[in-house]
């Protein structure tokens, strides 16, 4: 008998944490708002980067391009154009956009300093 | 025999203990994490990041089709409205007036009050295999912006789906300075740098004072230096830097601010007692001697675009 209870008590937990998790996931979960840019797709990263290669292109200062990639995504900054190069040429991005992303990702390895995985750039304005 | 009187309790609290159990796990351990968002799912803060690059990404290759669908990302009701409410957020806060500027250039531009800018000068592309490579792919994923001015647009629509979780982590090496992005390897091209874009005429351009008078009546808020800047056509200019000068401080704001009003309008609100010095443009004359008008009023200054 007690290890029949004993079944039943476990059965409960069990469904009741089925309840917890589904309320939790599915019924009320976080609203879609408020994120942040680490969360875009692929293709909205890759015209993040086109646009801080696009400025960068322009005006040439290359820490801010590196304090704007740092927002979007803390990975070292060549990571994330390389990323974004790929993205682009899978989406078959017009030549100039190649190349302006080129550009920018050209001029990182030479001055810009590695940022560790680890160490959060979270230096968001 | 005993367990008769302790009913079915047991059941009642194995399902609490399990309830909380479980919501500790999805809300805490373990919560919903987005991922292939799109920008209007952004915080306030990223999304006035996003418009600012917008706006500095237009300052610099003058796309304007482009800048309106990257706009159009973001979802907002009234882009041009939220882009001048930025600038004017931005200066307020002491943000940089390089920022403000562009955008609000572009809340002007979208506004139809202003011209669009110009597009900066072509690239000029040394011929390798990359750039005849490139020309023969076809089109087929479109992306979600428009393509660049120099390529042909399709209607395709944008693939709904991302890079697969095994391509996103193929990233090529930093230290190879040539990606191959597919199985069909296309090297990156070589290119000379673009040129440099020529600036906004209207930033160095000299503008000359064409009135200065004193309103009196309920036309305009009393207290206020009105600026008003137009084009040598006679179209007003936004996007204009107008420095404004007074005995121990200064401060800096632009046309283009209010373009409900004009987008060659600015505004200025003066404190009685100080005389204020005023100056259009990075080479326009100074404008002496501005000050609370007797009659409790505002100064009207209206300034055109030189001759070069």
């Amino acid at each position: 008998m007690r290890a029949r209870r004993f079944f039943f008590f476990l059965l409960m937990i069990v469904f009741g944490a089925g309840l917890g998790v589904a309320y939790g996931w599915w019924f009320s979960p976080p609203p879609y708002a408020d994120l942040k840019p680490e969360t875009l797709s692929y293709d909205y990263k890759a015209d993040y980067v086109l646009m801080i290669a696009e400025i960068y292109r322009k005006d040439g200062n290359l820490a801010a391009a590196l304090g704007r990639l740092a927002l979007l995504e803390n990975l070292p900054a060549e990571q994330v154009v390389a990323q974004a190069l790929l993205t682009a040429s899978r989406l078959q991005y017009a030549q100039a956009d190649l190349e302006t992303l080129a550009f920018l990702a050209s001029a990182l390895p030479k001055a810009a300093p590695r940022v560790s995985p680890t160490a959060p750039a979270e230096n968001a304005p | 025999m005993n367990d008769e009187p302790r009913g079915h309790w047991y059941l009642l609290t194995g399902l609490i203990i399990g309830i909380v159990a479980g919501l500790v796990l999805s809300l805490l351990v373990y919560p919903v994490r987005y991922a292939d968002s799109d920008p209007s799912a952004l915080s306030e803060e990223y999304r006035n990041e996003y418009r600012r690059l917008i706006a500095d990404a237009y300052s610099a290759n003058a796309n304007l089709a482009r800048a309106k669908q990257r706009l159009a990302l973001l979802k907002d009701s009234d882009p041009a409205g939220a882009l001048s409410a930025q600038a004017q957020r931005l200066l307020a806060s002491g943000g940089g007036p390089e920022d403000a500027r562009a955008l609000a250039l572009l809340a002007a531009v979208l506004s139809g009050a202003a011209p669009e800018i110009t597009p900066p000068a072509a690239i000029t592309l040394t011929p390798s295999a990359g750039t005849a490579a490139a020309a023969q792919q076809t089109p087929g994923a479109a992306r979600t912006v428009s393509p660049s001015p120099a390529s042909t647009s399709t209607a395709t629509p944008r693939p709904s789906a991302t890079l697969a979780p095994g391509e996103a982590v193929r990233t090529p090496t930093p230290e190879t300075p040539t990606l191959t992005p597919s199985a069909t390897t296309t090297p990156l091209p070589t290119f000379t740098p673009r040129p440099t874009a020529t600036p906004p005429q209207v930033a160095a351009a000299p503008f000359a004072l064409v009135r200065k008078s004193e309103v009196c009546d309920s036309s305009l808020p009393a207290g206020l230096i009105v600026v008003e800047v137009r084009s040598r056509a006679g179209a007003p200019l936004p996007g204009v830097r107008i420095q404004v000068a007074w005995d121990g401080g200064q401060d800096t704001f632009f046309t283009g601010l209010s373009p409900e009003i004009s987008p060659g309008y600015a505004d200025f609100r003066m404190t009685a007692g100080l005389s204020y010095t005023l100056r259009v443009g990075d080479a326009g004359a100074p404008v002496p001697g501005l000050s609370l008008p007797a009659c409790g009023g505002s100064w009207k200054i209206e300034f055109q675009e030189g001759p070069r």
